[in-house]
């Protein structure tokens, strides 16, 4: 098993940016790859402000400081030659990913692992035709790293038992929790999700509420946000090519038909969500006026209906316990 | 748990004033109490965390980022002036911060 010492971060995105300064604190030699020489300057600007604030403030010493200064930021990709693992974040193109990994793996020592964030693309559609696929994982972190406490560890049917072990120790030097997955069973807790996400919009689409009503009926029972601010949130466009992929490993794919096509219809229509001002909501929300909803005992338990039988089937077919899930879900939703 | 007294109100205030300004390359005397994080910084409502390290060193907190994170989620912060009034609860309530909400 080969300790991980030196760890590349690719993509300059909320995630990758969020991925690397996570990393930072710990014993690590990191070195970020971004997309471009713009993007290369401005993540390196913000770092050494924010290194230079760490040590004003003495949550770094000035030995550490030094030792930072030379962290590597950089848009070479052969810069990341001697890593021992590399995590992905690029944008959710699954053309894009295979792409980079077949450049990496020309350029990249032949004994790093490959890991991908996809929070929807299995690892092996991306290791395709690659000479290591008994090093390629999915490694699934949420956002904001440091307030969720769960990560989604993807194995292939090709990954090699000394990659997990490798894998498997990072997650613990890193304290985080994980779940692992085989990739029939993977972004097993966006699939639970979507179970409810679609059993909200088929009773707001039956006319029992509006989707503003749901939302603050799902705040107050279930989660710390709503179905449908959560679309907005992450963008409808992301949300709708996510289910898609899902489509590949859900156990019912045509129940989401109608959520789908609404999806396509918001996004065909330029209604992304917070990004583009508009999508179940417009942006900045106003002020609503409508009631709330008189009878929500019915709606509260076909929602927990759906929600407890996802969970069930879910656990059954990847072998995790009901605990295990929802553990991890309330690490993901709170 | 601190008291939190004007001078610690001040600290807090320049603190997280000085940062904004760093962070969002504004001149310091654009920013006020009513200044939008989003709208007017561009910044990141994720941004507190980075001030809450700092907090944490500087007032030796006993503070779990979690407990901010669920804090935050229910009592959404959108202008300097919250952001202050979060930053002193949490240095007045440390990890009792949730126990505010009961």
């Amino acid at each position: 098993m080969g300790n991980v010492t030196t760890i590349g971060i690719i993509g300059e995105g909320k995630m990758g940016s969020d991925l690397f300064y996570y990393l930072l604190p710990f014993d690590f030699t990191i070195l970020w790859l971004c997309s471009n020489n713009a993007d290369v300057t401005k993540m390196r600007k913000q770092f050494y402000k924010r290194i230079n604030r760490s040590l004003k403030a003495g949550i770094i010493n000035s030995s550490r400081h030094c030792q930072l200064t030379r962290t590597l930021i950089t848009q070479i990709p052969a810069d990341l030659n001697d890593c021992d693992l590399i995590i992905e974040a690029i944008p959710e193109n699954l053309e894009m990913k295979r792409t980079l990994f077949t450049m990496l793996q020309n350029i990249i020592q032949p004994n790093c692992i490959f890991a991908s964030n996809s929070s929807s693309i299995n690892p092996s559609e991306l290791c395709n035709g690659n000479i290591r696929n008994d090093k390629f994982v999915g490694l699934h972190f949420f956002y904001p790293i440091q307030l969720t406490n769960i990560v989604e560890f993807i194995r292939t049917s090709s990954t090699s038992d000394e990659t997990l072990a490798s894998v498997e120790l990072f997650l613990k030097q890193i304290n985080r929790q994980y779940l692992m997955l085989e990739e029939k069973d993977s972004f097993i807790l966006n699939k639970i999700f979507l179970d409810f996400q679609n059993e909200a919009y088929r009773i707001v689409k039956q006319g029992s509420c509006t989707f503003h009503q749901m939302d603050q009926l799902v705040k107050s029972r279930f989660f710390q946000f709503g179905v449908f601010d959560f679309f907005d949130s992450v963008g409808i466009d992301t949300m709708l090519a996510s289910i898609i992929n899902y489509l590949k490993t859900v156990p019912d794919p045509s129940s989401y038909k109608e959520l789908i096509s609404e999806l396509r219809e918001l996004v065909n229509s330029g209604k992304l969500g917070i990004k583009s001002k508009s999508g179940f909501y417009i942006y900045p929300i106003e002020e609503f006026v409508e009631d709330k909803i008189s009878e929500t005992t019915e709606i509260y338990l076909s929602l927990q209906h759906v929600f407890f039988s996802s969970v069930k089937r879910y656990s059954s077919q990847s072998g995790l316990s009901q605990e295990q899930i929802h553990d991890a879900l309330h690490e993901y939703f709170g | 748990m601190a008291k939190i007294t004007e001078s610690i109100r001040n600290e807090v205030r320049e603190v997280v004033y000085g940062f904004f300004a760093e962070e969002c390359e504004v001149d310091i005397s654009r920013i006020n109490d009513k200044t939008s994080i989003i709208k007017d910084l561009d910044g990141d409502s994720l941004m507190f965390l980075e001030l809450i390290e700092i907090f944490k060193k500087k007032y030796d907190l006993d503070i779990e980022l979690k407990v901010i994170g669920k804090y935050a989620v229910k009592h959404p912060v959108a202008t300097i002036g919250q952001l202050i009034e979060m930053q002193l609860l949490i240095i007045e309530h440390e990890n009792k911060l949730l126990e505010l909400d009961k």
